[in-house]
């Protein structure tokens, strides 16, 4: 079944690519900061496969172990908004008192643009990893929670919730047994999009000068570092926003194709 | 009205129209062969899945995607239709082949109003201009008795009520005044005696244009009631077909025969011995709730119902029936019996003990069955899983919930095995059963049924009847049961009570509201029954 | 109608406020703007001068308190880094991202909805596949990389466009679309594949409803049935992305202004928050809330007019 899904296999596949360069990159002690002056600035070529950049660094081997921080990054946020965002799109949903308060509240993040929020966050908390991916991911939660309080909504009124309660079923099991499970599905399809998302908004942080430290090699950051000498040096910037596009791109497809496997298309039959 | 002699206005021979290779069955129509004559009411009957709306879509050429005409012809006036162009299909539909569905809530376009809506085939198959549209909208509205045309016009569908919003549908059928009408179950969601009224009107319609009107239902009651012939489907073939005098009363066909049989009714009614001095189970006083309104976003759509000061009384082994329309308020009788929704006003005492105003559902020794069989099982969980959930609750261990769950299983009639199944591996039928078995095992002296058998075959429901029958006899249950049919009422009661608008306007023994109503209302209502002469 | 209006500018209040106040109290968590400005040869005692002279060492509530007060009146106070007035600066850089976002917004919008319509229509199709491929692809790339591959080839290779800056409207409507067209472009990747993609999901819907098969029963043309029956029922979703996207349309501007070095608030802010220029912050911030509101409240008087269930 899973082989039948065209998207799914070739997202898996382009990102069990990836994971084997971070591994490789982090394994092999790939030195990225290891500089030739005397290499500075040169295009690609069979010594640097993207190029070097003006201290002479090699851009593939940063690149290369850029893949980590990046991926690392993206699942964190998806984790972490998915939890978060979960838990209170379930209270919300189930409990009315709850609700107007919750949604005020996510209504209130969602109203900040998700660059200034987590700007805001960082410079609060200082740049860490830790504090990127909180920043991100109290973007991210509002999201998943709307979705999850549209689906207990909708099945708080199913004749099987109902039946639960007559059953003397507590709030809490029901919420548990039933909905949880129900929205496991949409639940994966939103996480892919969100770690998709997150790792977009940190490579535009790192870019902005905004995001993980500067000697930490991110894709952003190494786009960042190439943003002046652009003229001169496209490749600084472009290799790693390719590279950057395909990981996201590959992320999307693995929950476009999640999406088509549970809920494949109404086609209609008399 | 009814020239045989003349060519049939649509001929279909030996269509067969397949299905996708994952279904059951190969075909959902088979070798189907019938003649429509001109100006008759032809009714199809079958249960669900026998393929009659499939025939209906092939006649229409609106077959989905995934369906398609193997082989056969559809002869329409004499001129194969299958072959035609979708052009010109185009130009017959809405134009000389019409056809109404059974939703008409769904089957209106929301944001058009119905005027525009009436006048759609107009503008699509006619030069006429604006001031000839209005007119000839206005007629039509005349014609099927939409009331107070001018206002209605610039109304939106969600505005109007469910018997309104079909006879805007025969309406724009009608537009032209086609030679065929082709109704897909058009009164099935209706209350009774707004069904009663579209019948009315199906037939005025052929005796005004002479239009002949092919009836596709499940209701052998609307069959008794309008159809001049009658065809009788089962798994997509004719097994039957004659005139509905022949058809009803001197079948000698078994599917047939076993159809008609199933039909509740009075003439199914067991004697009932008069439980007399049988403690009361339910004792209802003057309960009354109303829903808040709802604020901004719903005013001037239909309100939900209020209940105002009911009175009943359920005694040890006893049935009564709450019978009503949409909107009477009867399920809202039966939310607050059972806690799942809170009283405004009133009492409700069950086994002696009065209940509190804020209570938790459950507390009580009441269960209740849900109309709708798909969803009343949680379709991850395991039959098992949904059985042993209420046992578990009141402390029983979960191996000895496990052992009940099969002994209540094989006691409604299916295998312990289906503990490790899930409910879409059965039917509607059976789903029920098991609700009825999960209901059972929490030991509860009161059980209602929220029109519980109404979503299911005739022949079905006939099963789930007589198995509650059963288990009421043995285990002294008194039964609460909601319903609209009043045939299925009138067969399985000792008492019933009518509902009207929130109030109870008739209660008493159920041969006595039967063969004597004293409401205008109960008496309209019983009037109203399809086909009650011919099938009591 | 009005009625609408009332009730939602009261529900937004408390939104406003909340973001302000939130706003308020990070930034003060964040650090201390005036020792930054002074340098590090600063005395204490000098320190604590500028502190009392900008009425840092208030208590926050009253910071906050006066801070409302002087917004009811129209000053939003002086920034802490330049001297100059907050209004003034902000209001200077409106023109740019305004014009960004309204000429992000219209052309995503001409572009997606007649994209997602035509892939609803010849769903399972190659044509269908293709777009739904190219919409996953387009919201795949970030911002920046669009926007620097068009500079690349644009500006640099072939000169076609300006690679930056930004003309006013008042100087001339020809030189305004030419100095934004790279930048909106870049930014309407993102916005054209969201809102294509829900009206492809929305038609589709749409196109399974029991009305649309009525349509088809009277002998409506395709078209017909398209124009008439499926895009006003299909509308009320659209409208829900486009209120929604803008949303995301006001982060892009960031980057964007930053790329293509428009004088806009996008690159004020960046530039305030890591200065830690407390009054010029809250003041975006606050236009930024208030317009996520307005955008909310249009949406919504939008639906009450597609949708008659809304109205009555």
């Amino acid at each position: 079944m899973l082989i039948g899904n065209r998207s799914l296999v070739v997202a898996c596949v382009i990102l069990a690519a990836f994971i084997v360069l971070a591994l490789i990159a982090q394994l092999s002690g790939a030195n990225s900061q290891a500089m030739a002056t005397g290499q500075r600035l040169q295009p690609p070529s069979f010594a640097h496969w993207f190029g070097s950049d003006r201290l002479g660094r090699d851009i593939f081997a940063r690149v290369a172990l850029g893949t980590s921080a990046s991926l690392a990054v993206g699942a964190a946020v998806a984790c972490a908004a998915c939890l978060i965002g979960t838990i209170l799109g379930l209270l919300a949903g189930y409990f009315r008192s709850l609700d107007k308060i919750v949604m005020r509240v996510m209504d209130g993040i969602m109203a900040v643009p998700a660059i200034m929020l987590a700007i805001a966050t960082i410079s609060v908390a200082g740049a860490s990893i830790t504090s990127v991916v909180l920043a991100i991911a109290s973007h991210e939660v509002p999201r998943v929670a709307r979705l999850i309080r549209s689906s207990v909504l909708s099945m708080r009124e199913e004749p099987y919730v109902e039946a639960a309660r007559l059953l003397h079923s507590s709030s809490y099991s029901i919420m548990l047994g039933h909905m949880l499970p129900g929205v496991l599905g949409s639940l994966a399809v939103l996480g892919t999009y969100v770690a998709a998302n997150a790792m977009l908004l940190e490579a535009t942080l790192s870019f902005l000068g905004c995001g993980l430290p500067p000697d930490v090699p991110t894709w952003g950051n190494i786009m960042a570092d190439g943003r002046i000498l652009f003229r001169l040096a496209p490749w600084i910037v472009l290799f790693p926003g390719i590279m950057l596009a395909i990981a996201v791109l590959a992320i999307n497809l693995l929950g476009d194709g999640l999406r088509d496997r549970f809920d494949p298309g109404n086609e209609r039959v008399v | 009205m009814i020239e045989t002699s003349a060519q049939p206005v649509l001929q279909i021979d030996n269509l067969s129209v397949a299905l996708p290779t994952v279904s059951d069955r190969r075909f959902a129509v088979e070798s189907l062969s019938l003649a429509l004559q001109p100006g008759e009411i032809l009714c199809v009957v079958g249960e669900s899945g026998s393929g009659k709306s499939a025939m209906l879509f092939a006649i229409m050429g609106l077959l989905a995607s995934a369906l398609r005409t193997v082989e056969g012809s559809i002869r329409f006036r004499g001129r194969e239709i299958l072959s035609l162009s979708s052009a010109d299909m185009r130009a017959l539909r809405g134009n000389q082949l019409s056809m109404i569905f059974q939703e008409p809530m769904t089957a209106l376009n929301p944001t058009m109003k119905i005027g525009r809506q009436i006048e759609e085939s107009l503008r699509i198959h006619t030069g006429m201009d604006r001031k000839q549209r209005r007119d000839r909208a206005m007629e039509l509205m005349r014609v099927v008795n939409i009331p107070s045309p001018e206002t209605l016009r610039e109304r939106y569908p969600h505005q109007i009520s469910g018997g309104q919003r079909q006879r805007v549908m025969i309406a724009m059928a009608l537009a032209l005044e086609p030679a065929v009408l082709l109704a897909d179950e058009p009164t099935t969601a209706l209350d009774v005696t707004t069904q009663a009224q579209i019948l009315k009107q199906i037939k005025e319609i052929q005796r005004r244009s002479n239009t002949a009107v092919l009836l596709v239902t499940h209701d052998i009651g609307v069959v008794a009631e309008i159809a001049d012939r009658v065809v009788v489907m089962q798994s997509g073939k004719i097994v039957e077909q004659g005139s509905t005098q022949a058809v009803l009363q001197t079948s000698q066909h078994p599917y047939t025969r076993s159809l008609l049989a199933a039909v509740p009714g009075i003439r199914h009614r067991r004697p009932r011995q008069p439980t007399a001095g049988a403690p009361e189970i339910l004792k209802v006083a003057d309960l009354s709730k109303s829903y808040p309104s709802s604020g901004f976003w719903l005013r001037g759509s239909l309100r939900a119902p209020a209940v105002n000061d009911v009175n009943l009384v359920v005694r040890q082994g006893e049935t009564l029936s709450v019978v009503g329309e949409s909107g009477s308020g009867k399920s809202t009788v039966a939310r607050c019996v059972c806690g799942l929704l809170n009283v405004n006003r009133g009492t409700i005492t069950i086994d002696g003990i009065k209940q509190d105003r804020k209570r938790r559902a459950g507390i009580q020794p009441v269960q209740l069955i849900f109309q709708d069989p798909n969803r009343s099982l949680d379709p991850r969980w395991t039959i098992g899983k949904s059985m042993i959930e209420g046992m578990c609750n009141i402390g029983k261990s979960k191996a000895d919930a496990v052992e009940r769950a099969g002994d209540l299983l094989e006691k409604v009639g299916l295998q312990r095995s289906a503990l490790n199944r899930h409910p879409h591996e059965f039917s509607g039928g059976q789903r029920q059963r098991i609700c009825i078995a999960r209901a059972i095992s929490m030991e509860p002296r009161l059980l209602i049924a929220d029109e519980a058998v109404s979503a299911l075959d005739v022949s079905v429901q006939a099963q789930v009847l007589s198995l509650l029958a059963e288990l009421q006899k043995e285990m002294q249950l008194g039964l609460l049961f909601i319903t609209h049919d009043l045939r299925t009422a009138v067969q399985i009661s000792d008492n019933i009570a009518v509902m009207y608008r929130g109030n109870i306007v008739e209660y008493g023994p159920a041969l006595d509201v039967y063969s004597n109503p004293q409401h205008a209302y109960s008496r309209q209502l019983f009037e109203a029954s399809p086909g009650r002469r011919w099938l009591p | 109608m009005l009625k609408l209006i009332f009730s939602r500018l009261l529900a937004a209040l408390p939104v406003i406020a909340m973001v302000a106040g939130a706003a308020f109290v990070f930034l003060r968590l964040s650090g201390d703007p005036v020792a930054s400005m002074l340098g590090e040869n600063a005395t204490a005692q000098q320190v604590a001068e500028t502190r009392h002279a900008l009425g840092l060492d208030l208590p926050i509530g009253l910071q906050f308190v006066s801070w409302v007060l002087h917004v009811l009146r129209g000053d939003f106070g002086v920034s802490i880094v330049t001297h100059e007035a907050v209004w003034k600066m902000v209001s200077e850089r409106l023109g740019a991202t305004f014009s960004l976002a309204f000429t992000t917004t219209l052309f995503s919008i001409f572009v997606a909805v007649p994209l997602g319509l035509y892939a609803a229509r010849h769903r399972g199709s190659w044509i269908d596949s293709t777009i739904v491929s190219l919409c996953t692809a387009g919201f795949s790339v970030p911002t920046f990389v669009v926007g620097y591959l068009l500079v690349w080839l644009f500006s640099i290779k072939l000169e076609w466009i300006p690679a930056q800056g930004y003309v006013e409207f008042s100087r001339g409507l020809g030189s305004w679309l030419l100095h934004l067209i790279a930048p909106t472009v870049a930014m309407s990747t993102i916005f054209v594949v969201l809102v294509a993609r829900i009206t492809r999901a929305s038609a589709i819907e749409v196109l399974n409803q029991d009305y649309v098969r009525t349509a088809r029963a009277l002998g409506a043309s395709e078209l017909r049935v398209f124009l008439l029956h499926v895009l006003p029922n299909a509308a009320v979703p659209i409208v829900t992305v486009v209120g929604v996207g803008i949303g995301l349309v006001l982060t892009g501007v960031v980057v964007t202004e930053t790329i293509f070095n428009l004088p806009g608030l996008g690159r004020l802010t960046i530039e305030s928050v890591l200065a830690r220029d407390y009054p010029v912050v809250q003041c975006v911030l606050f236009l930024f809330s208030f317009a996520y509101v307005f955008i909310n409240l249009l949406t919504d008087i939008v639906y009450s007019l597609l949708d008659p269930r809304i109205r009555y």
